[in-house]
């Protein structure tokens, strides 16, 4: 139910506007029956410049990187073995890779084994991993180990095409070759 | 749950766009302000709807849009200051014939703008024939003209 007389009380606050009693008139507008309140006016004007700026900002924001793939924010960590290359904005539903650069330093290997945790798989659909591994095992503590052949120079890099099922910050964990490399993305809704 | 929350989300980003991009942006509906609309409508699609193509989920997603507008037109009826925080303001923008340039400038419409209405709206010549000229809520430009007597 209504309250009437709170109906009563909003409608008197509109006559106000109507007359603006006691302010003198920034127009002679007075015979016209019009809505008109000069100081909210003004504010929504602030506001209103206010927004311009932020869609300015979010354009910028989105060219350098901070609102998904862009200039500045394509990541690399790791160095020596392992090497990722990764977005560290991305965006729910968007696929994003993954890029490992692996490089054994000590000593040839015929394959290599690489293990991603399973807290960041998680939250992803992995829809192509290339080159196509020659096994995957799930052991059942940290994460998923998928194992590659190794290229004729001794290096190798994998990439993984992934699609984030849930918005959120992600923390990845890569393994291979006696390293780890640690790695944060966020997920935009 | 997430249709909803798509919905609304979508709702309230064009509510805020549009209201800061102001009155005039799709006011005039120029063929490339059309073009615009489209491809706004377009791009707002995906975002609405995801790769959920279910007829569930599109009944969900215009239920919620048009429930959201029922529920903020009893609001705005209810709570005035709502009614004028989203829908803004009439402006007087001509008095007694006399521009008034801060408005205008404030609200991005120029002399010509006016002038093409009081041609359309009421077949007059110039400016001090026009008694008032209102930017309305809607982004149209209103022209009461001065009595021929």
């Amino acid at each position: 139910m209504s309250d009437p007389g709170k109906n009563r009380e909003d409608r008197n606050e509109g006559q106000k506007w109507l007359h603006r009693e006691g302010q003198p008139p920034d127009t002679a507008s007075e015979g016209l029956q019009i809505d008109q309140d000069p100081a909210f006016q003004e504010l929504a004007w602030k506001l209103q410049r206010f927004g311009w700026w932020v869609m300015l900002l979010s354009v910028v924001a989105a060219i350098l990187g901070y609102l998904g793939p862009g200039l500045m924010t394509d990541s690399q960590v790791g160095s020596g073995s392992v090497r990722l290359e990764y977005n560290r904005f991305i965006h729910y539903g968007a696929v994003t890779r993954l890029r490992i650069h692996l490089k054994p330093t000590t000593h040839r290997k015929d394959h290599i084994d690489l293990q991603l945790n399973h807290q960041y798989l998680d939250r992803f659909q992995v829809q192509q991993v290339t080159p196509y591994p020659e096994g995957v095992r799930a052991p059942l503590v940290d994460g998923v180990v998928y194992t590659f052949a190794v290229g004729s120079n001794g290096d190798s890099v994998v990439g993984f095409d992934l699609l984030p099922l849930y918005p959120g910050l992600l923390r990845g964990q890569v393994e291979a070759l006696d390293e780890r490399v640690d790695f944060k993305q966020f997920v935009l809704p | 749950m997430e249709p909803v929350v798509r919905a609304l989300a979508i709702y309230v980003l064009l509510m805020i766009v549009f209201r800061i991009a102001g009155k005039r942006t799709l006011a005039q509906i120029t063929t490339f302000d059309f073009i615009l609309l489209l491809i706004v409508s377009e791009a707002t699609q995906n975002a609405l709807i995801g790769n959920n193509y279910s007829l569930t989920n599109a009944a969900l997603v215009i239920v919620t849009l048009v429930g959201t507008e029922i529920g903020l037109s009893v609001l705005k009826e209810k709570w005035p200051r709502l009614d004028k925080w989203i829908e803004g303001l009439p402006l007087v923008i001509v008095d007694h014939g006399r521009p008034i340039k801060e408005h205008m400038e404030r609200a991005r419409v120029d002399e010509s703008d006016i002038l093409t209405a009081a041609r359309e709206l009421q077949g007059l010549e110039r400016m001090d024939q026009i008694k008032y000229a209102v930017l309305e809520r809607n982004g149209a430009i209103s022209v009461i003209p001065k009595s021929r007597t």
